[in-house]
């Protein structure tokens, strides 16, 4: 299957480009795109000084053919639903200065969490990650 | 600690939660001394609302006193008295710096869910179910304010919390739905609903230089306060006989129809056609239609050609039969937005402190945080002619 996902980020291409080699190994940040061929990668200047505008465009073998990418896409785990949410704490991280969580989704964007979301409410359970 | 909890279709319960805790280097938590109901909290409770899950801490109106701060809030210290907007928006995205706070591009972290029902995100909301973020609400002893050195305004001076509790979301919003109509003197402008937000739709309207203001509803005593409180023309579309709301609305202006109108109701609104009322409630039911739609269809039939037709409401999604036809043969223009709070609390604030506004008239009803159930009701139902009720934790 073709996966294809983008996304702005409000800073100029040679530092979006730069911050990008320093984090894909991060796996706070990254869950598919930080493996993916860089030559599927693309950084682009945004017009009207927005930032970069990074485009993913790769070819990927899904397991199970058809019915294996239905499954996937059931589970919220399809490569191009990853990509989307990699791209999207990505983009939290360089703006805000690190992944968006909420009571509901403690872990950040993410599709797993989509389907297993928490109630709205203070987690009962020390989260530490804090300095 | 206590916080008003949402246990499915019309019914919360005030219950015992665990304390806040920063989760972000840029949040504070704050003590709640004041919080309130919105009209938008009755979409919740009727299970208009997608995305609820029971627990969820409810509530997106409201102030206190921080008592914690991330490591990297330097704007705000332990003691600081605080009025938060109910959108959450990081300040840095390029909408952020736009001024669009409410299209925050990464407060959401449901982002990707609200996508496939709008095609981009709402910023992140408190305590409005998990498309807006699954943040727990403010309608409690304490919450997790995100982005606490963008939202949060202080609050210096002896302003009481009543006085400055509605910078949070209804002051500005209803001033926004005004602002965008862009009134200019001459002008004629019409607002249906008179609840909180239409009331101060009206108010703004008028201080920003409207000729005449109308406002449109079907309870008499909410129509009282528009006339009584902010001075301006009212109409009850239940007490209209044979000439329907245009008609009336088109007499009234000398046959040219409003200049500027504003849908201050959202997707809860009642048709005074009782069989199309009942169609649009069996298609909410069937979940063929989230949004019911009177209000905003009305609004556009009886805007003047070349018109600006303002949307504040409250719509979650689709909505049936909206006359486009209208729209593009009468040249209107259509303006919307969950309001971009941040952006009107200092000037908003400085209007409070010189005595332009004084939003307090709105509050029917103030409560002890344990009978939020109650103010639930008595919103909903109208009980004892409530307008705002307002909650003390």
């Amino acid at each position: 299957m073709r996966v294809k996902a983008a996304i702005t980020v409000n800073l100029p291409p040679d530092e979006v480009q730069r911050r990008w080699q320093e984090l894909r190994g991060d796996d706070e940040i990254f869950g598919y795109l930080g493996d993916a061929d860089p030559s599927g990668i693309r950084f682009e200047p945004a017009p009207g000084e927005r930032g970069t505008e990074i485009y993913v465009d790769l070819e990927e073998s899904t397991f199970g053919g058809a019915v294996g990418e239905k499954i996937q896409r059931v589970a919220g785990t399809t490569p191009d639903q990853q990509a989307d949410d990699d791209l999207r704490r990505f983009k939290q991280v360089l703006e805000t200065g690190e992944v968006v969580r909420s009571d509901g989704s403690p872990n950040g964007a993410g599709p797993r969490q989509h389907r297993a979301q928490r109630p709205a409410q203070p987690l009962d359970e020390p989260v530490g990650a804090i300095s | 600690m206590r916080a008003t909890t949402w246990q499915g279709k019309n019914k919360v319960e005030v219950t015992d939660v665990p304390d806040p805790q920063i989760l972000n280097r840029r949040d504070a938590i704050v003590q709640i001394t004041s919080t309130a109901i919105c009209g938008s909290d009755l979409h919740l409770y009727g299970g208009f609302m997608p995305s609820m899950m029971e627990g969820d801490v409810l509530g997106h109106e409201f102030m206190g006193t921080v008592t914690d701060v991330g490591p990297d809030v330097g704007n705000l210290k332990v003691g600081d008295r605080v009025v938060v907007p109910f959108p959450i928006a990081c300040g840095s995205c390029s909408q952020c710096q736009a001024g669009l706070f409410s299209v925050c591009e990464n407060s959401n972290p449901n982002a990707g869910m609200f996508d496939q029902i709008a095609g981009q995100s709402l910023s992140g909301v408190f305590g409005y179910s998990h498309l807006t973020g699954g943040f727990a609400g403010g309608q409690a002893e304490a919450a997790r304010v995100p982005f606490a050195d963008v939202g949060p305004i202080k609050i210096d001076g002896d302003l009481t919390d009543e006085q400055v509790l509605f910078l949070s979301d209804i002051l500005p919003t209803g001033y926004m739905g005004a602002e965008l109509t862009d009134p200019q003197p001459g002008d004629v402008i019409a607002v249906w609903g008179a609840g909180p937000v239409g009331l101060f739709a009206a108010m703004a309207a008028r201080f920003l230089g409207a000729h005449r203001v109308i406002v449109i509803d079907r309870f008499e005593y909410r129509l009282r306060m528009a006339r009584e409180k902010v001075g301006c023309e009212t109409v009850n579309y239940e007490g209209l006989e044979d000439e329907g709301l245009v008609d009336t609305l088109r007499y009234m202006t000398g046959g040219r129809g409003p200049d500027k109108v504003i849908d201050a109701v959202g997707m809860e609104g009642h048709d005074h056609h009782g069989l199309i009322h009942a169609m649009e409630r069996f298609k909410q039911a069937q979940k063929m239609e989230t949004d019911r739609g009177p209000a905003l269809r009305q609004a556009i039939m009886a805007c003047r050609p070349g018109g600006v037709v303002s949307v504040i409401g409250a719509y979650g999604g689709l909505m049936d039969k909206v006359p486009m036809g209208a729209v593009l043969n009468k040249s209107l223009t259509i303006k919307a937005g969950q309001c971009h709070v941040h952006r009107y609390l200092e000037p908003l604030l400085r209007n409070i402190e010189s005595g332009d506004f004084d939003p307090t008239f709105v509050i029917t009803h103030t409560l002890p945080l344990d009978e939020a159930p109650n103010g639930y009701e008595a919103m909903k139902h109208k009980e004892d002619d409530c307008v705002k009720c307002v909650l003390k934790p």
